[in-house]
């Protein structure tokens, strides 16, 4: 067979056969000597004969419109014309074209460009709405041929098709090519690398001439440099006039500026402070949220969202600052005012805030009307059946997700104007619908379930930081039912998953916690997730509904030791790691929350072997944010415990692991091992369990932590030693004499931030004030000097504080709901009884180590990251929150320079 | 008791009528929407030439789009299918309920002309693939393999008698003349036959209010209110 054997004919015939049909693509591919010519057909370089161009160009256009149909829907497919280079072979014929070919050759290559690269991106993830499975059998080789295309010298040739050619007469076959090119740029940028590639970009002609012109010193101040090429190239197209009844090349358009401006400041700030003649492009996408065309309602909405969330982001990261909206404050913020800690979207300009107002207006009502709409409201014809459709509510419920995700000022703008109502009967709606079957996802279309995934996501990123929101869930929603039955869907994992997340944003209320979550019987679906088990299958094992609260009530009464210990490495009937990973780290995280000391179900989770199963998580399971979850979940449950569970728990751990996990090479993971050594030591018995399990070898592991330059690593091992400084005499005076270990604590003092020299300086003032005679060791390692300092800077001369008195806040009373929420640190504060007493004996107190908020989706596979009070708070400090360090300070200082006196 | 109502004569009606602004421009382009959506290609050509207009689509797609619609109502499903792939090769590759359509009607047309092996073939190899695909084209797979069963009795239920309908085939022809017009980023209905039930619509909530010249759409002239 010559090359010359593909005809026009014969393609056209390969086209209207593969179109559609997913099967026969699947059979057209395993032809590769079809295959190979049908992508050399697509460089007239290739072609046999160069006489009739017609002809040629005809079977140019055949072939490139049967690589398209092959891409879509079927990976194996799509696997063999990636070995066959297909991409290169696009990339190649793209850069020969030029204006003189004919627009429909120049249409057809850069739509099947896009639509091969679109299916290489969905392949490769993270998923655009929603969660997708990650089994494909090619991902390697697309994501090598996906990173290829966003490098320069490939975006040197697929970029500057964003502009339309001056010449053709006909508006919609000139925009074609700038439509195909913006739904590429919409579809593919999914991560922040591929963000910045294109937002870095410019023609080859503006770097060449920069290099030309420029001179070392001299900083490029080119008013036109600073707004990304690609940025000025969209925001024109969707300026222009002409075009704008053109609604796909809108919507692409306005896709390609949603995806760029996602989490990327440099990109949404140029969308909002673009300047230059007519009406601001926030204006212009403001107005096209009420197009006609649903689709441009959708992506206007989608890019406003991410321009809003990127700029908000980049003044002040709303992840690393939950300290700063206590629950309390939270709930008055109930306006469209941010509260002030978030700034207003452009700090320089007056009319900054009512910009941003005006867009999270118009998106929460588009949304609503889109959420909420049925048959029958759309008067003037504009496509009802698109307004309806699952696929438009879904998407409308994402980008409520998009918007609010991780911000309690926009959750609490959301909820106010009714969204969480909608929302909720949204869910009812769709689930009423079908019968009454457990078995949701047998016979459904794939748009309800994703409708289904979309709802609860965005139900769960409403009620993730308000206890408000997560009482109307539960008692006037009465949407828990509705959660259980997602978390028994069996195929669709995104279901799942916004099921488990769901659990986790409601556990997070202490109400919640103990009464509905125990009930509807959600606490136990998600361990059993965790554990491995099936929840459709009705075991004797599974505590359901009321039965689990009784039975709760019994166990509490035989107190935490009824766990019995079980070497998990040899237990034959530990069930393996097989639910997606994204689902099982959600449901451990909700399983962090449920474990914290004041929830009843954290002994019936022991019970149920928790424990053995978290240490196989740990063990077995190579991703590290699972294995992070796994750890939380350690975390918390060794805080505030009895010794017995605590030694039970560290059997099934072990004890030499804890050491490795404080070594581990993901800082997060060193992080939480810290924390688990802190919450230990919380007493005196479990100091002395410390110390006799570990030795004085811990000390050293401790001076590593506190010299980590992560300062979440420094911050968890200083309060682990400040809780071990609370121990004996003896214990102390190996603290003390431990190499290097007071010139580490002076270092912490002087060189970290306020969070971290809180336990720093109380550390020094429990060693100092039990023996005066270690005033010698302090002053040697420079911790006087030190002291003296931070007293100094403080400014103000306060009188010497009561010792017994700590004024700030941190009572005992907070100390057990502070796991649930961002405050700062709970401190535990007790005179020798650790009995959790306001009362404070001075220098004297254990720092109970907290964080439950799990509040990162990952639907990437980026790892997530995990946000604590203390964390946060070690970001955020306020200069008011250092009075009580410098309080404290004076205190010890007082101690080592007159201890003498006290004694 | 009802309110006073206005009497507003019909000078007065038509005055008013004049004063609001409509451009010439604006009235080119509904006509030339009704031409496009219609799809009357040589009166949009002539017209765009003559009221300087730039056209909105490639004409060549208008005569794609009459052709297929005449395939489909004559019940020639393959030649649609092939030409809606060659004019928007994406359109039947991403909407899957337009593509079931398309199949479902070529079944339909085989049990019309009494070819019940082919339509079986064309069932098992291509239909309920399909089904198996999207579970929710399952109720209509159903419904249409009804044919086979009710093929030789007088009077299948209507339910299933519809589908061998004309009308079947039109609705089939309307659903993708609408998915090629909205791939075209054309309004799937004529602007002016919406502003026209706009208008009707309006008239009838003023007459609560008030008496007015109403427009006769069939000849375009104003009659004056006979209530008394």
């Amino acid at each position: 067979m010559t090359i010359s054997a593909l005809t026009v004919d014969r393609l056209k015939k390969a086209k209207n056969s593969v179109i559609g049909n997913p099967l026969a693509k699947v059979q057209l591919v395993q032809d590769q000597v079809f295959v190979a010519q049908l992508i050399s057909c697509l460089n007239p370089e290739s072609l046999p004969f160069s006489g009739a161009k017609g002809a040629q160009e005809s079977l140019r256009i055949e072939a490139a419109h049967v690589v398209a149909s092959l891409s879509y829907g079927s990976e194996e497919a799509l696997g063999v014309l990636l070995r066959g280079n297909a991409h290169h072979a696009f990339f190649y014929a793209i850069s020969r074209l030029t204006e003189t070919d004919p627009p429909a050759l120049r249409a057809a290559f850069s739509r099947a460009l896009r639509a091969f690269i679109s299916s290489l991106a969905d392949n490769v993830g993270p998923s655009l709405w929603g969660l997708k499975p990650e089994t494909s059998s090619i991902r390697s080789e697309a994501e090598e041929a996906l990173s290829q295309h966003f490098q320069h010298e490939f975006l040197d040739i697929y970029l500057p098709l964003l502009v339309p050619p001056t010449s053709t007469p006909n508006l919609s076959v000139a925009s074609a090519v700038a439509t195909s090119t913006a739904q590429m740029i919409a579809c593919t940028t999914r991560t922040a690398a591929q963000r910045q590639a294109v937002t870095e970009w410019r023609p080859a002609t503006d770097r060449h001439a920069e290099i030309k012109s420029r001179r070392g010193w001299e900083k490029t101040s080119n008013g036109s440099a600073s707004v990304p090429w690609v940025a000025r190239q969209l925001l024109s197209l969707l300026r222009d006039r002409e075009r704008e009844r053109d609604s796909r090349l809108i919507e692409s358009v306005l896709s390609a500026l949603a995806a760029l401006s996602k989490e990327n400041p440099a990109m949404a700030n140029s969308i909002l402070k673009a300047s230059g003649d007519g009406p601001h492009p926030i204006t212009t996408i403001i107005n096209f949220t009420k197009s006609r065309s649903i689709d441009i309602q959708l992506a206007a909405c989608l890019c406003l969202t991410n321009t809003l969330r990127a700029t908000s982001h980049s003044i002040h990261p709303s992840h690393s600052h939950p300290s700063s909206h206590p629950p309390n404050a939270s709930h008055g913020a109930s306006t469209l005012h941010r509260a002030p800690s978030h700034g207003s979207l452009h700090p320089t300009s007056m009319h900054g805030a009512s910009v941003e107002e005006n867009c999270i207006r118009t998106i929460i009502n588009v949304i609503n009307r889109l959420i909420s709409s049925s048959p029958a409201t759309d008067l003037l014809g504009a496509s009802t059946s698109t307004m309806n459709s699952p696929q438009t509510k879904a998407k409308a419920c994402f980008i409520l997700h998009y918007l609010v995700h991780d911000d309690p000022s926009l959750c609490h703008a959301a909820f106010d104007r009714g969204c969480l109502e909608h929302v909720g009967s949204l869910i009812k709606e769709i689930s009423s619908r079908e019968s009454s079957t457990s078995e949701w996802d047998e016979d459904e279309p794939e748009s309800v379930l994703q409708l289904r995934e979309a709802s609860l996501t965005a139900l769960a990123s409403l009620a993730l930081r308000s206890d408000d929101i997560r009482r109307r869930v539960t008692d006037e929603l009465r949407l828990l039912p509705f959660i259980s039955r997602a978390l028994r869907v069996k195929k669709h994992i995104g279901t799942r998953y916004a099921a488990c997340q769901c659990v986790r944003a409601l556990s997070r209320a202490v109400l919640v916690l103990r009464t509905g979550i125990v009930d509807s019987g959600l606490g136990m679906d998600v361990l059993r997730i965790v554990l491995g088990k099936d929840l459709n299958e009705k075991s004797g094992s599974a505590l359901k509904g009321r039965d689990g609260k009784q039975r709760e009530s019994n166990i509490t009464e035989k107190t935490d030791d009824a766990m019995d210990v079980v070497d998990s490495t040899v237990d034959p009937k530990i069930i393996p790691l097989n639910e997606d990973r994204r689902v099982l780290s959600a449901a451990l995280s909700a399983v962090c929350n449920i474990v914290n000391d004041f929830s009843p179900l954290r002994p019936i989770y022991l019970e149920e072997k928790l424990m053995p199963r978290l240490v196989y998580i740990l063990r077995q399971s190579d991703d590290s944010a699972l294995r992070l979850n796994a750890l939380w979940a350690v975390k918390n449950l060794v805080r505030k415990t009895s010794t017995e569970t605590k030694r039970d728990i560290m059997n099934h751990l072990g004890w030499h692991e804890l050491l490795q996990l404080l070594e581990d090479p993901v800082e997060d993971i060193q992080e939480q091992g810290f924390n688990i050594l802190r919450n230990l030591a919380e007493n005196e018995e479990g100091i002395a369990m410390v110390f006799r399990e570990l030795g004085i070898q811990i000390l050293g592991k401790l001076i590593n932590g506190m010299k980590s330059h992560n300062d979440d690593v420094v911050l968890q091992s200083t309060f682990a030693l400040a809780n071990l400084s609370n121990g004996t005499p003896d214990q102390q005076d190996l603290i003390v004499k431990f190499p290097q270990l007071l010139p580490t604590l002076q270092c912490c003092l002087s060189e970290s931030n306020a969070s971290i020299r809180r336990p720093a300086v109380s550390c020094v003032l429990t060693l100092t004030k039990k023996n005066p005679r270690r005033r010698k060791d302090m002053a040697e390692a420079g911790i006087v000097g030190t002291l003296k300092r931070i007293c100094e800077w403080s400014g103000h001369a306060a009188g010497l504080p009561h010792a017994g008195h700590h004024g700030h806040g941190h009572s005992a009373s907070i100390s057990g709901l502070a796991s649930l929420h961002p405050n700062p640190p709970s401190v535990a504060l007790a005179p020798g009884g650790w009995a959790g007493h306001p009362s404070w004996g001075p220098g004297f107190g254990s720092w109970g180590g907290t964080g439950t908020l799990h509040h990162h989706y990952h639907n990437t596979t980026v790892h997530q990251a995990h946000i604590t009070g203390h964390q946060a708070s070690s970001h955020s400090m306020v200069p008011d929150d250092d009075r009580d360090v410098v309080q404290t300070a004076r205190v010890a200082l007082d101690w080592l320079e007159s201890g003498d006196t006290y004694t | 008791m009802p309110p006073p109502q206005q009497r507003i004569s019909k000078d007065a009606w038509e005055r008013r009528l004049h004063d609001v602004p409509v451009t010439k421009a604006d009235l080119n382009r509904l006509i030339m929407d009704y031409l496009v959506i219609e799809g009357y290609k040589s009166a949009a050509e002539e017209f765009s030439q003559e009221a300087n207009l730039t056209p909105p689509v490639d004409f060549e797609s208008i005569e794609s789009r009459m052709d297929i619609r005449e395939a489909l109502q004559r019940g020639d499903v393959e030649h649609a299918i092939n030409r809606v792939n060659e004019l928007n090769p994406d359109l039947l590759d991403l909407n899957h309920a337009l593509h079931f359509k398309l199949l479902q009607q070529k079944f339909i047309e085989f049990i019309q002309q009494k070819r019940i092996p082919e339509a079986l073939q064309f069932a098992q190899e291509e239909l309920a693939r399909r089904g198996e695909e999207s579970p929710e084209f399952l109720s209509e797979l159903e419904r249409t393999m009804a044919l086979l069963a009710f093929d030789a009795t007088p009077n299948p239920p209507p339910a299933i008698a519809e589908l061998l309908s004309p009308a079947q085939r039109m609705k089939t022809a309307g659903e993708v003349n609408a998915a090629i017009l909205e791939s075209l980023s054309q309004g799937k209905e004529v602007k002016l036959m919406g502003l026209l039930k706009l208008l009707c619509w309006g008239e009838t909530l003023l007459e609560e209010r008030a008496e007015f010249p109403k427009l006769n759409v069939l000849d375009g002239t104003f009659s004056e209110s006979s209530r008394s």
